[in-house]
């Protein structure tokens, strides 16, 4: 049913970015997680989004702390498993706008099974992997996406292996339907990526490549330093709609594609796939309780 | 003047045969040239009959048996044929029922329903059938609209009587552990949460104001939907609307309520002033909708007018006027073919707001996506259909006469959709050849000498009238030997303004029931109402918005933007400043607190939390230089010292100079 927007909206909601500031971020200064914080709230601004229909999900890690900044609902869960909570979110509060902060750590290693299927089922969410390349939290361990020789707490002799490209992985995955790349040295860029995931309908999936300035202080510098190093995929005619090229482009590291890779609108949700017909009123609820506890059986007082 | 020629300009300007001249026809016996292959139509696989599924789709009854063909075998695939084809004579003989029943093919069909031909009764059961699978489903929607409604407007008072002290009585709470009491001391469970919680009871005019929407939400029978004419449909409509209205107050009151955003001193003066100016289309497409189905030859000026003012009220109703016989007589003598369909295709068309959709039954299914969006759009719409199945067309099937009407232009397909993008309303789309006059199709004979012959032939109003066995005598066959250079076809003769004494006569190619081909010349009268017919269609061509595809095209072929490496945001925007003057190129701030760590009342965040510089009496100059060596983006550009008595100022200098 079409919403009857002129009696809800009797007078006009505006907001300010303080109306969305939580609590005072704890990230080191130069962390990039500021600069996604900053975009998140302008989104949620300039999108006019009501705190309390709002959630910010997320699991363990630096980019985690994200929703305790954010003065809307939250849910700062457990390891890995960010995309699990946001999926029943959806299912459960469809009216709600879904949105995932996610570390390297947290996403492409313990959580990898999840994102994988979370891919898979596209349901309505706007997911950002602040990829770091390091566990910055526990003080310096590599992550996944580490890249090779990277000298850490776990790797003292320089990571053995070629790090995992998250971009890479995402296309490869089935009912992939968005994949953008941002920096978080480029504020544009990266609040045009994270405006363009929240209108997708469907699972939006941003990698925003971001400094650690305490543990790979230099680790993007010739990047920031020389433009002709990143490469907008906006200017250059890249095609959204085809999925070969957007491969071809995520297996680049240098220059470093920023822009969507990838959009198909049309694949299917799974939260329209499954959506049942039946209202959950509470007698339907109570009937599903009384049958699942009928299965099993009280054993009779006096029975002995 | 040669005297054959004489004769047959005779006939051509009074219609009547003079002496030894050409003989008029007598009804049926001689068909258009073009139609002659299609005599025998069941034999032949097209869009007939259609299959009436239950979730409101249409489907061919050919692309369902192709469907279930796939893969299988050629014997299979010839025995699904005959049945096909059995099935659609039997249709055509007026048999009809559910697909599954008829069927008893070799192969099992994925789809079930109602099988419909191309009949009198075709355009009422095609769009009846869509039209009640979109209520259906929208009705579906309403209901769990409200009830949704309904179960959370239940909760609010089911929370509040929970929390009150009756809620919280041990009584209470033993029953809500279904009796049993083992080892619970209710009373002081109930104490306990007596103190706990402290009573906070609803207002009593909101807990009012829930209930009396709960009454309000369970009223949604709005009686019969279906009518047979204008002024039923307008009457019943006034009845219902005020209903409609305080549905729609309730519903939107529950939606503030249930997001406890009823304010009382904003919404109980707006719901209590607010009325039928609330409720849009837009807003009524959501309840039951209503389905007008009339008579094409019953539309008088009484009608018409009854008609105007329900397509003009905005009411959500879908009319459906079905014309059955296009080559009626008007009332006042001339011939006025078509007049009637005309004069309602003018009237709706200039009405706003109102989704117009005309076709031949023949092209129901071919434009069936229009259909749909006709029933779907908020506002009223109107479907004209010709059936092709009330005008006096001897053995021809219903099917053919609506597709010659098509053909012809006697009854041009066309959408007007307001709800498309400006210069895309209007289209023509359905119709062959929609930029040309006529429709060119090719027929293929053998002349006297046995050889293949190709010739392009215009299917134009006079052919056909000539299905029509009312308006045989407009027409006269001319014997070969008779045929001479003054003959010339209808669409050359329509090409040259009218006026004086022509010197050539009209003649449309005609077959027998033997497939020889005739001339026919065609009567002045017949001349003038194809040359009014082709006006009508030239008045539809120029409503079609022709994109102005050069200006596009050139913008298409212009060379791709060589690729550009990323540049700094406020490159090409930041005006050229004083390097001595301190400044941040703030669009790329970064947020990265890094400068704000420094000087928080030198350096502040601006709206969209990126970093300006608000005060530098706030700070010293070696705060400026540590600010720009520690912003990673380097956008710090520190300027040169404001006072020469700051300490350690050589130093600084050299070190701010990469900054500037």
């Amino acid at each position: 049913m079409t919403d009857t927007a002129c009696l809800l909206r009797l007078y006009e909601e505006k907001y300010e970015l303080e109306d969305y500031q939580g609590g005072v971020p704890r990230w080191c200064s130069g962390c990039g997680d500021n600069a996604i914080l900053a975009a998140v709230q302008r989104l949620c601004r300039d999108e006019a989004l009501r705190p309390e229909k709002t959630v910010f999900v997320s699991g363990i890690g630096c980019s985690s702390r994200l929703p305790h900044y954010m003065s809307t609902y939250g849910f700062h869960g457990i390891h890995g498993r960010a995309l699990p909570v946001a999926e029943g979110i959806r299912m459960a509060r469809p009216d709600l706008h879904v949105f995932v902060n996610t570390g390297d750590g947290d996403c492409c290693s313990i959580g990898a099974a999840h994102w994988i299927h979370a891919l898979r089922y596209n349901m309505h969410m706007s997911v950002f992997l602040h990829d770091n390349q390091i566990y910055g939290l526990t003080k310096k361990q590599a992550s996944p996406t580490s890249p090779q020789g990277t000298r850490s707490n776990t790797t003292p002799r320089g990571a053995w292996l070629q790090p995992l490209n998250p971009l890479s992985v995402t296309l490869g995955v089935q009912n992939v339907s968005f994949v953008a790349q941002a920096v978080d040295w480029m504020p544009d860029v990266l609040y045009d990526m994270v405006r363009a995931a929240f209108h997708h309908p469907g699972f939006s999936f941003v990698r925003i490549i971001q400094r650690c300035p305490e543990w790979l202080p230099d680790q993007w510098e010739p990047f920031i330093k020389d433009p002709k190093r990143i490469l907008r995929l906006d200017q250059n005619g890249h095609d959204a709609s085809n999925i070969d090229r957007a491969r071809e482009i995520a297996s680049r590291s240098d220059p470093i594609p920023v822009g969507i890779l990838y959009r198909n609108a049309d694949v299917p949700r799974y939260e329209d796939l499954r959506r049942s017909p039946k209202l959950r009123t509470p007698q339907l609820v109570r009937a599903g309780l009384e049958a699942e506890l009928d299965k099993f059986t009280v054993w009779p007082e006096h029975a002995r | 003047m040669h005297a054959d020629f004489q004769a047959q300009l005779a006939f051509h300007l009074t219609g009547q045969k003079l002496a030894a001249g050409p003989q008029p026809l007598e009804a049926f016996e001689l068909a258009p040239a073009l139609l002659a292959r299609y005599r025998d139509l069941a034999a032949l696989r097209y869009d007939f009959p259609l299959v009436l599924s239950k979730d409101g789709a249409l489907h061919r009854l050919s692309g369902v048996v192709d469907a279930a063909l796939e893969g299988r075998d050629e014997k299979t695939r010839k025995q699904a044929l005959r049945r096909e084809r059995e099935l659609r004579a039997m249709l055509a003989g007026g048999a009809g029922g559910q697909l599954s029943r008829l069927w008893n093919g070799p192969v099992a069909l994925a789809v079930d329903g109602e099988l419909a031909d191309c009949d009198e009764a075709l355009p009422g059961r095609l769009v009846a059938h869509a039209w009640r699978a979109l209520e259906e489903e929208k009705a579906r929607a309403l209901r769990g609209c409200i009830e949704r409604l309904k179960g959370r407007l239940g909760d609010i008072l089911a929370a509040d009587r929970a929390r009150s002290d009756e809620g919280r009585s041990a009584q209470a709470l033993r029953a809500s552990f279904a009796g049993r009491d083992d080892g619970i001391d209710f009373e002081a469970l109930s104490a306990l949460l007596r103190r706990a919680l402290p009573a906070r009871a609803l207002a009593a005019s909101r807990r009012r104001r829930i209930e009396s929407l709960l009454t309000r939400l369970g009223e949604e029978d709005f009686g019969p939907c279906v009518f047979d004419t204008c002024s039923e449909a307008l009457a019943a409509y006034r009845a219902r609307l005020p209903r409609l209205i305080a549905l729609s107050k309730a519903i939107a009151a529950a939606r503030l309520e249930a997001e406890g955003e009823y304010a009382e001193e904003r919404h109980d003066a707006f719901f209590a002033t607010c009325g039928a100016g609330l409720l849009a289309a837009e807003g009524l497409a959501d309840f039951p909708g209503t389905l007008v189905q009339l008579d094409g030859a019953e539309l008088g000026m009484a009608h018409n007018a009854q008609l105007a003012e329900m397509l003009a009220l905005g009411m959500p109703v879908k009319v459906l006027v079905q014309f059955d016989d296009l080559l009626r007589r008007s009332p006042v003598g001339r011939p006025g073919f078509g007049l009637r369909s005309h004069a309602l295709a003018g009237m709706a068309l200039g009405l706003p707001d109102v989704f117009v959709l005309q076709c031949a039954a023949s092209d129901l299914y071919a434009l069936r996506g229009q259909v749909k969006q006709g029933l779907d759009y908020p506002g009223a719409a109107l479907f004209s259909v010709f059936s092709g199945a009330g005008g006096e067309s001897g053995a021809l099937p219903p099917y053919l006469v609506a597709a010659a009407a098509a053909e012809s232009r006697a009854f041009p397909a066309f959408c007007h959709d307001p709800a498309a993008e400006a210069g895309a309303r209007f289209s023509l789309a359905g119709n062959p050849r929609p930029g040309e006059d006529w429709a060119l199709r090719e027929l293929t004979y053998e002349d006297a000498g046995h050889q293949r012959v190709r010739e392009e032939v215009a299917f134009t109003l006079a052919d056909f009238v000539a299905c029509d066995g009312r308006y045989a005598g407009w027409f006269a066959r001319v014997p070969k030997e008779r045929c001479n250079g003054g003959m010339v076809t209808l669409r050359e003769s329509l090409a040259e303004r009218p006026g004086g004494l022509p010197d050539k006569v009209p003649c449309i190619l005609l077959a027998d029931k033997e497939g020889v081909l005739h001339k026919a010349i065609v009567a002045e009268e017949l001349v003038g109402e194809t040359r009014r017919c082709l006006e009508f269609w030239h008045g539809l061509q120029e409503r079609v918005h022709e994109p102005e595809t050069k200006a596009v095209d050139k913008q298409a072929v212009a060379p791709a933007p060589a690729p550009a490496a990323a540049a700094p945001v406020a490159q090409a925007q930041e005006p050229s400043r004083n390097p001595d003057e301190p400044y941040i190129e703030t669009p790329r701030c970064t947020t990265c607190e890094e400068c704000v760590t420094i000087n928080n009342r030198m350096f502040v965040y601006d709206a969209n939390k990126q970093a300006v510089i608000a005060d530098l009496a706030a700070g010293t100059y070696r705060e400026l230089v540590e600010a720009a060596e520690s912003c990673q983006v380097s956008i710090i550009h520190p300027g040169k010292p404001r006072d020469p008595q700051e300490p350690g100022l050589e130093e600084l200098v050299a070190r701010a100079q990469p900054f500037l």
